[in-house]
């Protein structure tokens, strides 16, 4: 089996860590039948420590301020293989993915970009961009810390091919904090939130073929006013059948626990606390376990 | 005048009695020398007024006059209804500026008068303007229960009463008195008219002559002179001491009890020396304590309903639940960014809903906002839902008197804090008792007539 490379890329404070934390929860949600499998003592104490920070401790895990690398298998369910006439009956086997997650701090894209994140992005196979529409609207600086490790990427594909300046990357790009009151607000005035009938608590979500244009608005109320340039920049690097937007909340919305309804006039999850902030009450994660699932599809046919 | 112009006065008179709240009219002269714009609303205390712009010369406009400038001078393009007035008909600049405004505002009515002296129109449409509101005198009436007489307004002109309509009272004066007629404006009633007249001791005819909206003329044996010694600030201040309940007094303290220990004690230690002040005044109070906190949000710790520790209780109870108050342990912080203001709130329209005896002052001593009933940028909604607009709406309605004690500047607190406000690192509460006529009423340093007899 090929090991697959996925890493996950981001300004400071994007919720890389949290992504991560909450794919092990989502994993267990999903009715999709997938699981994760951590494949050594390190992503094992990786993976606990991050979830029970989560949902026992309702604390948000803390920056990263090394790279982490969590290798795990992702196993999917059965699928019937057909089999030749003579074999009397079909049988079915697991889809396995290994996959390697690469967390970084988010400060290794900054101003002083050194060849080790670029380094792991040029030998990953698909690459996870977080885009935090709030710190975007407050600091506007995702732009920052995109194109500095876009155009190193892209010089060191010419490098060894100089007859394409498309990237052989896949790209999930994940709209964050879709759980933030504002951020659910423009997707509701673009008429793009939808409900999953499957969903009990027919909790809010934007199918991933209407992303795009939830993160061209969001892009648009960038504080730098450079937000615009991020997708101008995707369209120039990666071939538009290898990226694909999300709408993600690692944490999802608030469901009282009482009464077990989603109630639209009551959304977040998060509350201030002395300590930043916490987590209200369960966590749904949000299109954390699609993104990869979708990577993970690409990149086996790539294979 | 024509039968034009009395067809155009009609439509000014409908126009204007249908304008309410926030609504403008705009009339648009285009005459001779250019064009003039009136901005005709209703100010705070319902009377009709027209602002005039000032006449903008054609040439200023464009050579040749521009559409866009034209329109622009016109009041631009808005929702409000327009009445457009030409009154140099056959002349070429109002002829095609007329045109183009009727065609920008399809929805407008113009009218071609030649020579119409708008403004002067406009003057005499607005004087006689019936009434929206009643007109009050303010004075002292006698309690028919033998007690000292007590401050009250008395209705003088009713809504629907127009120019040239006329009214007496019997006062009883000595002195220098203040006349103050009010806009018995729903809510917030607005000083209109005051007049003082330094009348021989004994009792007055005094009659009341309707100049129009807004203007109120006193006539009697001696002469009436404009305010000039600030009584109107007094008569705004005062205005919401004046109680239909005889002298008592309804204090409910509305007391927020999270956040920093040492600020909570402080908080408790003021409420405890309006309520001591209170009870070295003269006026007969009755006391409810509604102590509230932060909402919880958090699973593991559960939420506490908010309930009066006293409610219509002697001061000497009010200050015994202090004491109790203030030795439990201080309510976890919690969220931190709001409070159960709008439960304290609801709490107290349902009680107050099953009467209150007296005048009503709600103090609110407290720093965080409430809750928002639905969802928030900022804020989580409150658990119960609860509309803190609504409840304040209700109170307001029902003539509650706001004072606040608090160390922000928040918007809400303005409005908790209507009729006074003290700071929470100010330890003086005299003024703030004052002003809510918790200690002496502010009203005893008015010389109001005594009104002997009503119309």
């Amino acid at each position: 089996m090929t090991k697959r490379k996925i890493t996950i890329w981001g300004a400071p404070g994007s919720g890389k860590t949290t992504f991560l934390a909450a794919l092990y929860i989502a994993v267990t949600r999903s009715k999709l039948g997938w699981s994760v499998v951590p494949k050594d003592d390190a992503a094992i104490e990786r993976f606990s420590t991050m979830t029970a920070q989560l949902v026992e401790g309702r604390e948000f895990p803390e920056v990263t301020s090394h790279l982490a690398e969590l290798d795990c298998r992702l196993v999917g369910p059965p699928r019937t293989q057909r089999r030749p006439w003579f074999r009397r009956a079909p049988v079915a086997e697991s889809t396995n993915v290994d996959l390697s997650l690469v967390d970084m701090p988010g400060a290794f894209f900054g101003t002083r970009l050194s060849s080790e994140p670029v380094d792991l992005l040029t030998g990953s196979d698909g690459l996870l961009f977080l885009f935090d529409p709030i710190r975007e609207f407050q600091s506007g600086d995702s732009f920052d810390y995109f194109h500095r490790v876009l155009y190193s990427l892209a010089y060191r594909t010419m490098a060894s091919d100089a007859s394409t300046r498309l990237l052989p990357h896949r790209l999930a790009v994940c709209v964050t904090k879709f759980d933030d009151v504002r951020v659910l607000a423009t997707a509701e005035r673009l008429g793009l939130v939808t409900t999953d009938p499957d969903d009990p608590y027919h909790l809010p979500r934007v199918d991933p073929q209407d992303t795009e244009e939830l993160f061209t608005a969001l892009c648009e109320r960038s504080a730098s006013g450079n937000g615009d340039m991020l997708l101008s920049m995707i369209r120039q690097f990666f071939r538009p059948e290898r990226v694909r937007f999300f709408a993600t909340s690692a944490i999802g919305f608030h469901v009282d626990p009482a009464r077990r309804v989603f109630d639209p006039d009551d959304v977040q999850n998060v509350v201030p606390s002395e300590e930043g902030h916490r987590i209200r009450g369960a966590i749904q994660p949000i299109n954390v376990l699609e993104p990869i699932l979708w990577l993970a599809d690409q990149l086996s046919l790539d294979g | 005048m024509s039968e034009a112009g009395t067809r155009l006065r009609g439509t000014l008179s409908s126009a204007v009695g249908t304008l309410r709240g926030p609504r403008h009219l705009n009339v648009v002269e285009l005459g001779v020398a250019g064009v003039t714009t009136f901005d005709v609303h209703r100010d705070d205390s319902g009377t009709p007024c027209a602002a005039t712009g000032l006449m903008l010369p054609w040439r200023e406009l464009g050579t040749p006059p521009e559409r866009r400038r034209i329109v622009q001078a016109a009041g631009g393009v808005s929702d409000e209804a327009v009445i457009i007035v030409c009154s140099a008909p056959g002349e070429e600049l109002p002829d095609l500026a007329a045109a183009w405004l009727a065609e920008i505002r399809p929805g407008s009515v113009l009218a071609r008068i030649p020579g119409l002296p708008v403004a002067a129109l406009l003057r005499e449409v607005l004087a006689d303007e019936p009434l929206q509101q009643p007109y009050g005198l303010l004075g002292l009436t006698r309690d028919p229960l033998g007690g000292e007489p007590r401050p009250a307004a008395v209705t003088v002109f009713p809504a629907g009463a127009a120019r040239g309509a006329t009214t007496e009272v019997v006062v009883q004066t000595s002195g220098q008195v203040v006349f103050a007629v009010l806009s018995m404006t729903e809510g917030q009633p607005r000083p209109l008219t005051i007049r003082v007249a330094d009348l021989p001791p004994g009792r007055h005819e005094v009659r009341l002559v309707l100049g129009g909206p807004g203007s109120v003329e006193f006539v009697s044996s001696g002469p009436f002179v404009q305010d000039d010694q600030g009584w109107a600030d007094l008569v705004v201040k005062a205005w919401p001491l004046i109680g239909t309940h005889g002298g008592r007094v309804h204090l409910i303290v509305g007391l927020e009890t999270c956040g920093h220990r040492e600020l909570v004690a402080r908080r408790i230690d003021l409420v405890r020396r309006v309520v001591s002040e209170v009870m070295a005044g003269t006026t007969e109070c009755l006391v409810s304590l509604v102590p509230y906190a932060a909402h919880s949000y958090n699973w593991q710790v559960p939420e506490t309903a908010v309930r009066p520790r006293c409610w219509l209780a002697s001061p000497e109870r009010a200050l015994t639940a202090l004491e109790r108050l203030e030795a439990e342990p201080v309510r976890p912080d919690g969220y931190r960014d709001a409070a159960q203001l709008e439960d304290m709130l609801a709490e107290v329209v349902t009680r107050l809903g099953e009467g209150s005896p007296g005048r009503t002052v709600l103090l609110t001593t407290g720093d965080r906002p409430p809750h928002p009933p639905g969802r928030h940028e900022r804020l989580l909604a409150c658990p119960n839902r609860y509309d803190w607009a609504r409840q304040i709406a209700w109170l307001e309605r029902a003539g509650v008197v706001f004072g606040a004690i608090t160390g922000r500047n928040d918007p809400i607190w303005s409005v908790l804090g209507a009729s006074s406000r003290a700071r929470t690192d100010d330890g003086n509460v005299t003024r703030l008792c004052a002003d809510l006529g918790l200690a002496t009423s502010g009203l005893d340093r008015i010389p109001f007539p005594l009104i002997e007899v009503a119309p």
